[in-house]
């Protein structure tokens, strides 16, 4: 016995070495990393007024943008209707790609006069969206196509068209959401917690009524100190019944400060096509404009309409890609079928988005239950 | 006993076709291109569609080609032979005669079969660059970020690149030389080492097991790409480091325990 012992002995050290990484990898969730910072006590509506009087940061950072929606894997309905939401051929960007999995964004702000994203979706590929003043350029390393977009004087906003990355910070989302809070919403502020580094409060958004939606709650983690004040650093939208969030959206570190100004041009690389369209009429109107300034529209299809009110919000349109044949297969295998006044809709569903799709085209998406879809579509029938 | 092995295992018919072999594969593909043109913006292998405009992306192209299989494929042959194979010739008897022990052998195994990867890594790029300065234009570099930078700014980090891949290359390396400890038969040793590397793409391409990724060591092969971007991004880099790291420790200590524990008949 004693000889089988000693000739083990030795693997106690490669299964400590496992024992030990694992561990390693545990302990953030376990200790909290570190333990919340100590802020002055504060009231919602304070920290709310604070937020509204926020101005956009100066700042150089990194964001992470997580979506974990519990999504089975959409195949060519993906890439077809991103194709037709991004405008671009097959090989470039596909925005729907984000709605699964973890990304890093490097951002650079400068106030509301210039800001300048960069994500990189898969490994060799890059996409860039870069705004200064009423110019705007969207870069994509795997056509080598560069969108350039020129505005009318109207600084302080994106031009339209480039919002699919331009909503992507913190601050824009949160305002978002934000903007939304009404009776049937409750807020409170629960604790504190350090966000890239930077000290911030914890709001917590939570529907008042559970019912027709599928948000359990929202968390919004707004900085505590200057020059970042009331700044959203961190939105997170968690699902009813989960532990973890379905979107997260937040800064894992921060440099305040004007960010370097070579960040925040862009000029066309040799071997680049560029594109340039102007927005809001002339300078020229013939052709060079793409009328994207008009409100949002369904890839493929009509106006988007808003139904309901609050968390019960449901946005309908119709869509060609979704009525296509084509994609009646891969329809089948990601949808189930239900019966709304005796019309066969399909219903798609993950843990937060849920769409029911009509035989006609007309579909029906929100962050609420498939009981109200179905209402919202019948109504409208 | 490291320059000594060294010499072996570099000196070996084997490794230096291998070497060979890499070498070669940069070179068809820049030749390729060239004769036939490469493919649209989009298409085709990351970097190749731009391996005609500039000779740094060859060398590029070539780390993307090859990186999936072929370097893996030469360290599995290296590593899985590297304990293995002294046994099945009844030689690692005689090496562990000498007094240095068998814990050192195995460190001067490690070591010879880490230089491999970062050898077997630089071959590729230092083949693409000379093939793609020959038959390319070699001006400014476009990054993926849609900057310009200078070409030999460029040549800079396609050389950083290879050692990046070199280095992302250890945790295979490792679980290679722990394969070797296992057996006196190089050739399983090298399949098993190959397969865990099939084993683990496929999983990386499963997105029921995601929880998983992280962990897979082939995971963050491909995030050298991120140094062709502007600035520099190295956080995927550093996540890769840290990952082999741990596959080194995992693995480098279940060879190290094995080889202590072995009967050594042959």
């Amino acid at each position: 016995m004693r000889y089988l012992r000693s000739k083990r002995a030795p693997y106690a050290v490669p299964a400590v070495a496992v024992l030990a990484i694992a561990a390693g990898a545990m302990a953030p969730s376990v200790t909290g990393a570190s333990s919340p910072p100590e802020l002055p006590v504060i009231s919602p509506a304070q920290l709310l007024a604070e937020a509204a009087s926020a101005k956009a940061p100066q700042l150089t950072g990194t964001l992470s943008w997580t979506a974990d929606l519990g999504l089975a894997d959409l195949g060519t309905i993906q890439s077809d209707l991103g194709a037709g939401a991004g405008g671009a051929n097959s090989a470039g960007f596909n925005p729907l790609t984000l709605v699964n999995g973890t990304y890093q964004i490097n951002v650079w702000l400068d106030g509301s006069t210039a800001e300048h994203l960069s994500l990189s979706p898969q490994p060799g590929q890059e996409v860039d969206l870069v705004r200064n003043g009423d110019q705007a350029w969207y870069w994509d390393s795997t056509t080598m196509k560069v969108s350039h977009l020129v505005g009318q004087g109207a600084s302080g906003s994106a031009p339209a068209g480039s919002s699919v990355v331009g909503a992507l910070t913190p601050q824009q989302l949160a305002d978002r959401l934000l903007g939304h809070i009404g009776p049937t919403t409750s807020v409170a502020v629960p604790s504190t917690v350090y966000i890239g580094g930077q000290r911030a409060y914890e709001l917590l958004v939570t529907p008042k009524s559970a019912g027709g939606t599928t948000i359990a709650h929202i968390e919004v983690d707004i900085a505590a100190d200057a020059p970042l004040t009331g700044t959203p650093l961190q939105v997170a939208v968690y699902a009813a019944g989960q532990a973890s969030p379905a979107l997260e959206l937040g800064y894992t570190g921060i440099q305040p400060g004007p960010p370097a100004a070579s960040e925040l041009t862009f000029s066309r690389p040799p071997g680049a096509t560029e594109v340039t369209h102007y927005l809001g009429g002339p300078p020229s109107t013939a052709g060079g404009s793409t009328g994207s300034a008009a409100g949002p529209t369904s890839p493929n299809g009509s106006a988007v309409k808003r139904l309901g009110s609050g968390w019960t919000t449901v946005v309908s349109g119709t869509t060609s890609v979704l009525s296509n044949p084509t994609y009646k297969t891969e329809l089948d295998a990601v949808t189930t079928v239900v019966d709304v006044g005796g019309q066969r809709g399909r219903l798609f569903t993950s843990e937060l988005v849920n769409v029911l799709v009509m035989p006609d085209g007309h579909y029906y998406a929100g962050f609420v239950t498939p009981a109200v879809l179905e209402a919202d579509a019948s109504s409208q029938a | 006993m490291w320059l000594v092995e060294a010499r072996t295992v570099f000196g070996r018919a084997r490794v230096r076709a291998l070497l060979a072999v890499l070498l070669a594969v940069p070179v068809f593909l820049a030749v390729a291109v060239y004769l036939a043109g490469g493919p649209q913006a989009g298409e085709g292998p990351t970097f190749l569609d731009r391996a005609s405009h500039n000779g740094v992306f060859t060398a590029l192209a070539g780390l993307v080609v090859t990186m999936p299989f072929f370097i893996p494929l030469s360290i599995s042959v290296v590593a899985g032979d590297a304990v293995a194979g002294e046994a099945n010739l009844g030689t690692l008897r005689y090496l562990l005669i000498r007094p240095a022990g068998r814990a050192r052998l195995l460190a001067a195994k490690g070591v010879v079969t880490a230089l491999f990867c970062l050898a077997a890594a630089v071959d590729v790029v230092l083949a693409g660059l000379v093939a793609g300065i020959i038959l390319f234009p070699h001006g400014p570099v476009v990054t993926l970020s849609g900057t310009t930078v200078p070409f030999l700014d460029g040549v800079g980090r396609a050389l950083l690149a290879s050692l990046v891949v070199g280095v992302s290359m250890f945790g295979l390396a490792a679980i290679g030389l722990f394969v070797s400890t296992l057996t006196d038969v190089p050739i399983a040793a090298m399949a098993v080492t190959i397969g865990l590397v099939i084993m683990s793409a496929i999983l990386d391409g499963v997105s029921q097991v995601a929880f998983l990724h992280p962990w897979l060591f082939t995971n963050y092969w491909t995030s050298f790409t991120d140094l062709v971007r502007d600035p520099m991004s190295w956080h995927l880099i550093w996540k890769d480091f840290l990952l082999q790291l741990g596959y080194v420790v995992v693995f480098g200590a279940g060879a190290w325990a094995r080889m202590l524990t072995r009967d050594v008949l042959a």
